[in-house]
């Protein structure tokens, strides 16, 4: 599907308030993935002696853009909902390094998506974290059936 | 280096401080990510609970409100990283290897809370599954499992 990345782009900053709080920015998005950052802020340190992220803001980028990835892959607008998501940490983010991240989403069946994704600092080749991700997919009215946020 | 005690490091005096005293809270204090998400310590009996106080900022879904499902997964981890520290013996930070988070609800505009339990703590990792609720224990809004490194 179609999708208009900057209307996405503003409605995530205006419209997401907890994407708003990270500060999270979309780079790219089409039907081959999308790609974000997460500019360094202090208040997302974890280990106070080593200036490093917690992994939880590491897990609030990974989510998000697993869940937005779907909609360009679809053929129509649907709701999205996670079940679940896995993330290995694969090493210590660089501490007050911004953090980027890209995921796609490789199947999707009637009801659910299925995605990969890798937060990364320098280099794209050597990642930081992997996730994947099951999603649920509805059809807008039949919302009875909604689990949980798409975001 | 900070002084005080053996530990030497600012996180080591807080597992300390909070080990000496039964309040974790020192420890929530020392780490900026859990100061920024206004986490408190409830301990009930043996058991450690983690309490995220409502925050505008929290919101990822504006129409239902719900959480952002990344705070969820973040909470989580920290409530599992919380409750282990709660049973260890050593001064260090647990750092996480992954986590899995299922999802069972939307979170709603509303206090939630998390315990984790440690189902295995052995000399190089521990494996703990966190649980998080709002108004009802009995309504999870999602599970994770998690791997932590020891030291």
């Amino acid at each position: 599907m179609e999708v208009d990345f900057e209307n996405v782009r503003q409605l995530m900053i205006s419209g997401i308030p907890h994407m708003a709080a990270v500060g999270l920015e979309l780079i790219s998005m089409d039907e081959s993935g999308i790609v974000g950052m997460l500019p360094h802020r202090p208040e997302f340190v974890g280990d106070p002696d080593t200036g490093v992220v917690h992994g939880g803001i590491v897990t609030v980028l990974l989510d998000s853009l697993s869940g937005m990835c779907i909609v360009p892959a679809l053929n129509e607008m649907m709701v999205v909902a996670t079940l679940d998501l896995r993330i290995d940490y694969l090493k210590p983010a660089a501490p007050r390094q911004d953090i980027f991240a890209r995921a796609h989403c490789y199947k999707t069946t009637r009801n659910i998506a299925f995605t990969r994704g890798i937060a990364y600092q320098g280099d794209v080749n050597d990642p930081i974290a992997h996730a994947t991700g099951s999603f649920m997919l509805t059809r807008p009215g039949n919302t009875q059936t909604i689990g949980a946020p798409p975001l | 280096m900070s002084g005080g005690g053996s530990g030497g490091t600012r996180i080591a005096d807080g597992i300390n401080a909070a080990r000496q005293s039964g309040d974790l809270q020192p420890l929530v204090a020392a780490v900026p990510y859990f100061r920024w998400l206004g986490l408190r310590i409830d301990r009930q009996g043996e058991e450690l609970i983690t309490v995220m106080p409502f925050q505008e900022m929290l919101i990822g879904n504006p129409m239902l409100p719900a959480l952002h499902g990344g705070i969820t997964g973040a909470f989580l981890e920290s409530a599992a990283m919380i409750s282990l520290i709660g049973t260890m013996a050593t001064p260090e930070l647990p750092k996480i290897i992954n986590i899995t988070i299922e999802y069972l609800r939307p979170g709603r505009a509303m206090d939630s809370y998390a315990t984790g339990m440690v189902t295995k703590q052995g000399r190089r990792v521990a494996n703990v599954r966190a649980y998080a609720w709002q108004r009802d224990r009995d309504k999870l809004i999602a599970t994770a499992s998690t791997h932590f490194m020891m030291a």
